[in-house]
């Protein structure tokens, strides 16, 4: 019980320690001068602290053994809901703080659930947003100047060079991010996530648009915060489905302090959606009546496919999935550390994340269609990679490959093998993108592969870090090899192998969906060719290219330690491949299968799934082949780059459509400029001349009227009003005036005039009182 | 003797006293006239005692006004001393100054 609470504790304090920093970053910064380099010190400072938070509670989760905690289970311990399914216990602390809204039944709370992988992700995010801090300290120190001379800017489209620095602003957005992610990782509910995945997009538009004053950053950020709002469309409607089919939003249930049954428990998404489907309708039926409301048997079964599928849109928006990719790569503009955070632990694994706690509310259809996305996203990220010139352009759509390539392993329902390529992804990615600044912020913000080669003479710990970053990327191992028990390669190779096994898996039980396993294995030879062919080209010779490069030297400790940090993680966090440390605690804490899961119960498709036990059986014969063609794209990339056996240019020349395709980006930019963003821009002109031409001469004509009233009004207010009480305050003021005079100030004259007003009533009196005239 | 007699005297007592306050500059000449016109109200008042049914309470009534009138005569003889501490002189004409 004490172990609990001090996990709570711990992490929600590491939770809000990032936003604490953001707070005092942005006040402080009103009364520090730009040059100071405080800022960054405290946000650093905030990282580490919660960083050492997230250890601690691991360490707390690790030391209070799953024995243990089925023991308090049992004797009927509150907020501890542990599951026994098969062999696995799941253990989950649930919670509310605070109730945000109450409408009869249903509830918004805000909570936490907090599980194996909600550790393991908070140590995740911290431990890179740590390194992504420091590491920034040195990268973003030109910013701290009072006028900052940007050289990447347009001079001929009249953008000025010279502003003042913002290494406050950074590390503020920074601290927002960081605190963003892990709130959703820390949430209980959907509609948590939503407002943190929502706080997630904000902040990114923040740092994505961080040279602001460059016009391609201005568009990258809007890009990226219009696509990602596109998914969150689906995202509501498919919250709102819920909501209503389901009644909560809650994806765990939440056990009170007293211990209650489960009867008073009130149920969480999972079971209450199971629930749901058990009672659909088909949708055949219901499109006889012609209407989709829920009726007494239960709602449309399409409805709860749509539900899954919207929030499925959330996570292929957020995750830069097919078609909603494009936003990743212009995401670029940014600074590199921030590339480095968005495409490791935070913004594109949220949707990843999502993707893996909502599994269980996924039917068969949206789940194939999920797998095609992400193969389709897969190759395209791989193919546009390995043509790209640019050295951020490169890890960007490895990215985009990658994630595709765990949206597939959720897809074919081996959501554990999903969240373990993302956390394996995350070290060695966030490795790749802080070694490419390193490169980019000695070569002074050179990032032309072809201007670009030779440093690793110059910077050989950058080079060292990166090879391991590449090797664990593209999955590369030494086979039939083991020391220790211990297969030689890096966290990649474990983690794609479980991948890639859970979609042979399914393919065999599935055989007319072969297309998922050839795309894998192709995706797999082309991630090891291009990640291979970036190292080649920059580090292979021995002499830079350019004579320019000849004065590169490492960066200050401050740079290469987070590398070193990271490197060791990517090559080692893997260690022990599926039955090892992190892919263990993963497999322990996501949502049992539900019950419809093992036969095909699909109305469209009818799919066989797959349990872990026959994803283990194929896992040789996959690792093998996975294996196979990591290492052909890696010798196809030797041979045209680091031997020259081959000319790259005839292979160019040879493949031309293709090759233009894929360095045109697929043409998804002109797909969606010729067809959304051109027709919506002149939506917007013929609107906007609408207003100009009906609507701004009504409101002026309406403008004028209230004028010409109103100076009619001051007319009768200044004519009659005003001069009515001038006259009468003027006659006051005159009749005082004149009984001034009668005020002499000689007492007898008083008595005087008082006897004669005596006198005079008295006269008066006599002279028209009736009836007693006659008197006596 | 009858009561207009007695009115009568009273009246030109009244009309002394007022004419006194009229006329008068010193102060102590106007407070003279009020101390004739009290009297004279007093003389009424007696005479209405002794002479109609109002009995005694005219005379209580006329012993109120003398007491009165000592009181007042206290304060109006403290109002003039402090006057001529002010004005240096007991002339009511002087004292003209609740005019501005």
């Amino acid at each position: 019980m004490v172990a609990d609470s001090l996990i709570i504790f711990c992490l929600t304090l590491a939770w809000l320690l990032p936003l604490a920093g953001c707070v005092v970053i942005s006040v402080l910064r009103l009364k520090l001068s730009r040059l100071s380099a405080v800022p960054g010190w405290i946000g650093t400072g905030s990282l580490l602290v919660a960083f050492c938070l997230s250890l601690i509670s691991a360490g707390v989760w690790l030391m209070t053994s799953p024995a243990e905690t089925a023991a308090l289970q049992a004797s009927n311990v509150s907020d501890v809901a542990a599951h026994e399914t098969g062999n696995l216990l799941q253990r989950r602390l649930v919670g509310h703080w605070y109730s945000l809204a109450k409408f009869g039944e249903i509830d918004f709370p805000l909570g936490y659930a907090i599980d194996a992988l909600t550790v393991l992700m908070f140590v995740l995010v911290t431990m890179i947003s740590l390194a992504v801090h420091a590491y920034s300290l040195v990268y973003m120190a030109d910013e701290q100047t009072e006028s900052y001379q940007d050289h990447h800017l347009d001079h001929s489209a009249g953008e000025t060079s010279e502003r003042p620095g913002r290494f406050a602003h950074f590390y503020a957005a920074l601290g927002l991010f960081t605190f963003a992610m892990l709130g959703i990782v820390l949430a209980h509910g959907l509609l948590q996530i939503f407002v943190f995945w929502e706080l997630v997009g904000f902040s990114s538009y923040l740092l994505i648009g961080f040279y602001h004053e460059r016009r391609t950053a201005r568009l990258a950020s809007m890009k990226a915060f219009l696509m990602n709002r596109v998914g969150d469309v689906g995202f509501v409607l498919g919250m709102t489905i819920l909501l209503a089919t389901c009644g909560t939003l809650l994806l765990y249930p939440v056990h009170d302090l007293n211990g209650t049954t489960a009867s008073s428990v009130p149920m969480a998404l999972p079971e209450a959606f199971q629930a749901a489907v058990e009672k659909a309708v088909p949708s055949q039926a219901i499109h006889d009546q012609a209407n989709l409301i829920p009726t007494e048997q239960g709602i449309s079964y399409a409805l709860l496919v749509a539900a899954g599928l919207g929030l499925l849109a959330g996570c292929v928006g957020k995750s830069a999935q097919f078609p909603l990719h494009p936003w990743l790569a212009d995401a670029m503009e940014g600074p590199t550390p921030v590339s480095a955070l968005v495409h490791s632990a935070t913004m594109v694994a949220a949707g990843v994340y999502l993707a893996a706690r909502i599994a269980p509310l996924l039917l068969p259809e949206a789940l194939l269609l999920l797998a095609y996305v992400g193969v389709v996203t897969l190759l395209l990220g791989a193919s546009m990679a390995i043509v790209a010139r640019d050295l951020k352009l490169v890890l960007a759509h490895s990215t985009i490959s990658q994630l595709g390539l765990m949206l597939l392993g959720i897809g074919v329902g081996a959501w554990e093998a999903a969240i373990f390529h993302l956390i394996t992804h995350a070290f060695f990615k966030s490795l790749l993108f802080l070694g490419a600044g390193s490169v980019i912020h000695t070569t002074h913000h050179e990032q032309d592969l072809e201007k670009l080669g030779g440093l690793r003479a110059h910077l050989p710990l950058t080079s060292l870090t990166m090879l391991i970053g590449v090797i664990a990327l593209s999955g590369l191992a030494v086979p039939y090899v083991t020391i220790f028990g211990e297969s030689l390669g890096f966290s990649g190779f474990h983690s794609k192998d479980a991948i890639v096994s859970g979609t042979m898996a399914f393919v065999l039980k599935n055989p007319h969906h072969i297309l998922l396993l050839i795309s894998v294995l192709l995706g797999a030879c082309l991630t090891a060719a291009y990640s291979l062919r970036l190292w080649l080209k920059l580090f292979a010779r021995d002499t830079p290219v350019d004579p320019a490069l000849q004065q590169v030297h490492e960066g200050p400790w401050l740079m290469t330690w987070p590398l070193v940090v990271l490197a060791f993680f990517a090559a080692f966090c893997a260690l022990g491949g599926e039955e090892g440390f992190v892919s263990t605690l993963v497999e322990e804490s996501l949502s049992p299968a539900p019950a419809w899961f093992s036969d095909s119960t699909g109305e469209v498709v009818s799919i066989q799934w797959t349990n872990a036990s026959e994803r283990h059986a194929v896992h040789g014969t996959a690792g093998a082949m996975a294996l196979a063609a990591a290492w052909l794209g890696a010798l196809i990339a030797w041979a045209l780059y680091g031997l020259q056996a081959i000319s790259s240019k005839d292979l160019s020349h040879q493949l031309t459509p293709l090759v233009r395709l894929a360095s045109h980006r697929w043409h998804f930019d002109t797909l969606y400029r010729g067809f959304l963003v051109l027709p919506i821009l002149n939506l917007a002109r013929h609107t906007a001349w609408i207003d100009r031409i009906l609507i701004d001469p009504f409101i002026d004509g309406c403008a004028r009227l209230s004028e010409r009233f109103s100076h009619a009004s001051q007319w009768f207010d200044e004519a009659m009003i005003n001069r009515f009480f001038d006259n009468m305050a003027s006659s006051i003021w005159a009749s005082g005036l004149s009984l001034r005079k009668a005020q002499t100030g000689h007492i007898r004259q008083y008595v005087l005039l008082a006897t004669m007003a005596v006198i005079v009533l008295f006269l008066i009196l006599f002279a028209w009182m009736p009836g007693d005239r006659a008197g006596p | 003797m009858s009561l207009g007699a007695y009115l009568a005297v009273s009246a030109v007592l009244f009309a002394s006293g007022l004419t006194c306050m009229m006329t008068k500059r010193h102060a102590l000449g106007v407070l003279m006239g009020v101390e004739l016109i009290l009297n004279s109200a007093c003389l009424n008042l007696i005479a209405f005692a002794r002479y109609t049914t109002l009995g005694i309470d005219g005379q209580v009534f006329a012993l109120f006004v003398i007491v009165i009138a000592a009181a007042e005569a206290a304060v109006a003889l403290a109002i003039a001393l402090n006057y001529y501490n002010n004005f240096l002189t007991v002339d009511v004409d002087r004292g003209d100054e609740l005019k501005r």
